[in-house]
């Protein structure tokens, strides 16, 4: 897990790989009616994300490079949202869920939508959520990373959020089709399938997740991690996504607490995206990220850090960017910045 | 009778789908970075210290999107504040016909009101796009006709026309054409003058070509923009959109082509549709038409919500001989001035005394067109309806003979509000709505009220456009551009200049270079610019054409010049060197020759 940690270059990947005691891929058909079916003892497997041989058609469903990333980012703002509910359960077990993600955030973290914040006056109070926001934003970070020995680029996104136990990152994590989300409305993603996209447009993938320590109910403290990969098997036509198991039911590798604690990996997700396929855009890609974060998530939930090689930003979205402007000697106000009230959608007949 | 509150429009669509909320934002003109070949790492203006930058052009919105060219995803759909959808700024130009706007403009749909089940119907499994069904087209519906009514957007279309109608001549590129042309065309160059009629070498190109350009002016000039059997009105100049700003006037000629045909004149008749109480009009009769002068008189406490004016003027005339009346339609545009004087900010009470609607009256409901924005103000501050209870509301009641439209009020800003009228399908054409509006606070009520006649949709009709004056840029070192002010402060040929005058030169001197004028307000070419606006034409399409006119005009100058030089140093006091007055009616050919071609060349 250590080295794991560290890779963002298919060489480190496979480096870290070959040290593994692994089933080779053709091995072992996975079987979801019998999966132990062909599994070696003593060595990880590669089983299908989501226990489905047949996931490629879900999983490949990016059309544009950058979406899997904000995809990623929205999970990275869920698990900071559903951390802040399970707290708030843990103190009043009958306060009812927030109504949507934003009556989550306006309750949890005190934030307005991120487009209103240029719009605060001067007070101490706005100035207080101005910097709640900026807080905010360190518990979710995307990294750009370019590895210049292979000229291929890692996309790391991190949350500082609930984190999933070793038990359940199978279940959760990369689950594909099911999903613990139904019944929350403060939630954004349903069926969690956006982020997996990642997989498609990367040579490898990697994740660590540790759960927050006061909410393991019971399991205990540990790190679980694993690499996913695109498989071809041999002779057949239904490639699909795997990813490194540890058993037969699908329970990814661990570490326990002490080694996580020297690892310094403490509460929250971490997926790296290595071989990250841009396109044509190459190394252009260093400058488009902010901007193309920025109009995909145009007026996200929670603000995120961009780091882009030794160069941050933080990304609140195109709304506070417009709503910035003219707030500033640098910058001109728009001519013309107007917000209508609620529009009825639906013909008068269909009413 | 229905009502509405402040923002209490939620309850209106709860059968629907839900609702949208809908920002629209226009940018400076001109604030986007403009970034120089090899200048990469230059920052935009409104960039942060510590913000990553994208490869940018120099569209406004540039910063903005993902993908800037094409402008593609000016138009997002959020749901969660997460991008699901978008659409280009081919909307901005087809759909909004918002065109000068299309890269300066972002519009943001914000999804989350509606109902889960209409979300359902959009989102697909790939978060790509919407899916195209039902849900999409009321969505696609709403804001269409939400933005396309749109009085703010309006304004700033109009102004963005007014900008292109004064383009100038761009030195830079003009020289760098008046360059290559003489570079080119040095051996070709003597052989065009007036009256020659020698062969211009296979280097010549262009419409300055003599032989060429004079049989196609004689063919196109008398028929071009007519084919109606004579006698027709016209106008002269040759507008399609007469602006107008306040408190200026503004004159033309309304004519009869042939000219001869006046003397047969039994009657004309000048109206405007819509009628605008503030325009003066008078008419002057001419030897040969109708001199027509107009001023729109700005009341003191005239609101300027209430531009851009539009009307329509409407000059009907009956000849003798000729059965049927002669018909001259043109648009005229009353818009505030660019660089006006801001009103003072109204101070806003805590005790409001007045409420009042500021949009231009008669309000008008086209059956199936976009929502009719009403623009209202009153003297209360903001935060006496935003306030959490809100100390004041607005109510709004509609008195309507047969369906009640829906009707939403926008929040205050600055003491100025909205209230969105949807064009609802039901109404009747000719019929009047009443509608009353209160501000209702403690012990006080504020009322007023407005009729809107409602109307159907306009049948198709010819698009027209503008004029404007011609316009100078910095002065070069050797050419140098005329406006109508400055008519009086150089000479063109030694006497004033005219409307009918292109260009002239100046002799070198021991002190100056050779001079060469060009005449940016020469009628001609402003009623070429009007004609490329009229066809929607590109900002960069227009600068390019005004070049390429001004670089052969300018040609065209030097070449004379060379010319007169030659024939004088081959004989003093030759009788071939041109006079003045030749070369004078020799470039305004020239120029006239020059725009026709290009109109014909379209």
């Amino acid at each position: 897990m250590a080295h794991a940690i560290k890779a963002t270059s298919s060489l480190d990947i496979e480096a870290l790989l070959a040290q593994l005691p692994i089933a080779p891929e053709d091995e072992y058909i996975y079987d979801e009616d019998n999966p132990e079916m062909g599994w070696q003892r003593g060595k990880f497997h590669w089983m299908p994300v989501g226990r489905e041989r047949g996931n490629a058609g879900r999983i490949k469903q990016a059309n544009q490079p950058v979406n899997p990333i904000a995809e990623r980012a929205i999970n990275g703002m869920e698990a900071l949202i559903e951390m802040a509910r399970q707290h708030e359960l843990l103190l009043r077990p009958s306060v009812p869920a927030p109504s949507s993600p934003r009556d989550a955030v306006q309750r949890y973290f005190h934030l307005p939508p991120l487009e209103q914040l240029p719009k605060l006056d001067s007070s101490d109070r706005s100035k207080q959520v101005r910097a709640q926001a900026r807080e905010l934003a360190r518990q979710l970070r995307v990294r750009l990373i370019f590895d210049k020995a292979t000229r291929e680029f890692a996309v790391g996104i991190e949350d500082d959020g609930i984190g999933q136990t070793p038990l359940s990152i199978h279940r959760t994590l990369l689950s594909l089709g099911s999903t613990t989300k139904a019944d929350k409305w403060y939630l954004i993603g349903v069926f969690g399938q956006g982020g997996s996209s990642a997989y498609a447009v990367s040579k490898y993938s990697w994740l660590v997740s540790r759960r927050a320590p006061d909410l393991l109910n019971g399991e205990g403290d540990g790190v679980g991690w694993t690499v996913i990969k695109h498989v071809f098997p041999k002779g057949r036509r239904d490639d699909y996504f795997a990813y490194l198991a540890a058993s037969p039911d699908g329970r990814v590798p661990f570490a326990n607490a002490a080694d996580a604690d020297i690892a310094k990996i403490g509460h929250g997700t971490r997926f790296v995206h290595i071989g990250y396929d841009f396109g044509r855009g190459g190394s252009a890609i260093t400058r488009q990220l902010y901007t193309a974060l920025n109009h995909v998530l145009y007026n996200p939930v929670l603000p995120l850090e961009l780091y882009v090689g030794s160069t941050m930003a933080v990304v609140y979205g195109n709304g506070y960017r417009l709503s910035s402007l003219g707030q500033t000697r640098s910058t001109t106000a728009p001519v013309l910045d107007k917000v209508f009230p609620p529009q009825p959608v639906g013909s008068r007949e269909s009413q | 009778m229905s009502e509405t509150r402040l923002d209490k429009s939620l309850a209106t669509a709860l059968n629907g789908h839900g609702t949208i909320s809908i920002r629209v934002v226009v940018l400076e003109k001109g604030m986007a970075p403009s970034r120089a070949a090899g200048k990469a790492d230059e920052a935009p203006i409104d960039a942060a210290p510590d913000e990553l930058l994208p490869d940018t052009d120099k569209r406004p919105t540039s910063t903005f999107l993902e993908e800037p060219k094409r402008g593609r995803q000016c138009c997002v759909f959020l749901i969660n504040g997460q991008r699901q959808h978008a659409w280009d700024n081919q909307f901005i130009i087809r759909d909004l016909e918002l065109k000068y706007l299309r890269n300066r403009m972002i519009v943001i749909v914000d999804c989350d009101g509606l109902k889960p089940e209409a979300i359902a119907n959009l989102m697909q499994g790939s978060r790509h796009q919407f899916f195209e069904g039902n849900v999409y087209f009321d969505l696609e519906s709403r804001v269409l006709l939400t933005l396309k009514g749109d009085p703010d957007l309006r304004r700033l279309e109009e102004e963005a026309e007014d900008d292109i109608s004064s383009l100038e001549a761009g030195d830079e590129a003009v020289k760098a054409a008046l360059d290559q042309l003489i570079e080119a065309h040095h051996e070709a160059a003597s052989h065009i003058s007036v009256g020659e009629n020698q062969p211009g070498g296979e280097k010549h190109s262009g419409p300055t070509s003599g032989d060429d350009t004079q049989e196609v002016v004689v063919q196109d000039e008398s028929n071009v923009g007519f084919s109606a059997s004579a006698p027709v009105l016209a106008i002269r100049p040759e507008l399609t959109t007469i602006r107008l700003r306040p408190n200026d006037w503004r004159r033309f000629l309304i004519y009869p082509k042939p000219e001869s045909a006046w003397k047969t004149l039994e009657n004309m008749t000048i109206t405007f549709d819509p009628p605008v109480k503030e325009l003066q009009v008078t008419r002057t009769t001419q030897l040969v038409g109708e001199e027509v002068a107009l001023k729109f008189v700005e009341p003191d406490d005239f609101e300027e919500d209430e531009y851009p004016i539009e009307t329509t003027v409407r000059s009907t005339a009956m000849f003798k001989d000729a059965p049927e009346p002669r018909l001259l339609e043109k648009r005229v545009i009353v818009n505030r001035r660019k660089q006006h004087q801001p009103k003072p900010p109204m101070p806003l009470e805590d005790d409001p005394t007045f409420l009042k609607v500021t949009s231009r009256q008669p309000i008008k409901i086209v059956i199936g067109g976009p929502d009719v924005h009403v623009k209202l103000r009153w003297n209360g501050k903001d935060e006496l309806v935003t306030g959490d209870p809100p100390k004041w509301n607005f109510r709004v009641a509609c008195e309507s003979p047969s369906v009640e439209p829906l009707f939403f009020l926008t929040r205050p800003v600055e003491g100025r509000f909205e209230l969105l009228i949807q064009a609802a399908p039901g109404l009747n054409p000719g019929e009047q709505i009443k509608f009353d509006i209160e501000a209702i606070g403690p012990g006080k009520s504020l009322p007023t009220a407005f009729l809107a006649d409602v109307a159907e949709a306009p049948s198709a009709r010819r698009i027209s456009s503008k004029l404007s004056s011609g316009a100078q840029r910095r002065p070069p070192y050797d050419l140098r551009y005329v406006k109508r002010e400055n008519w009086g402060d150089e000479t063109c040929w030694g006497q004033a200049w005219t409307s009918n005058d292109s260009g002239s030169f100046d002799e070198p001197t021991l002190k100056t270079p050779l001079t060469i004028f060009i005449n940016q307000d020469m009628d001609l070419l402003n009623s070429y610019r009007d004609s490329l606006i009229s066809r929607k034409m590109a900002e960069t399409t227009i600068q390019q054409r005004i070049n390429r006119y001004t670089a052969h005009v300018a040609f065209h100058l030097y070449q004379m010049y060379r010319k007169k030089k030659e024939t004088e140093s081959a004989a003093e006091e030759s009788p071939d060197a041109p006079s003045d007055e030749q070369m004078r009616d020799e470039i305004q050919r020239v120029a006239r020759t020059l725009l026709k071609l290009m109109e014909v060349s379209q």
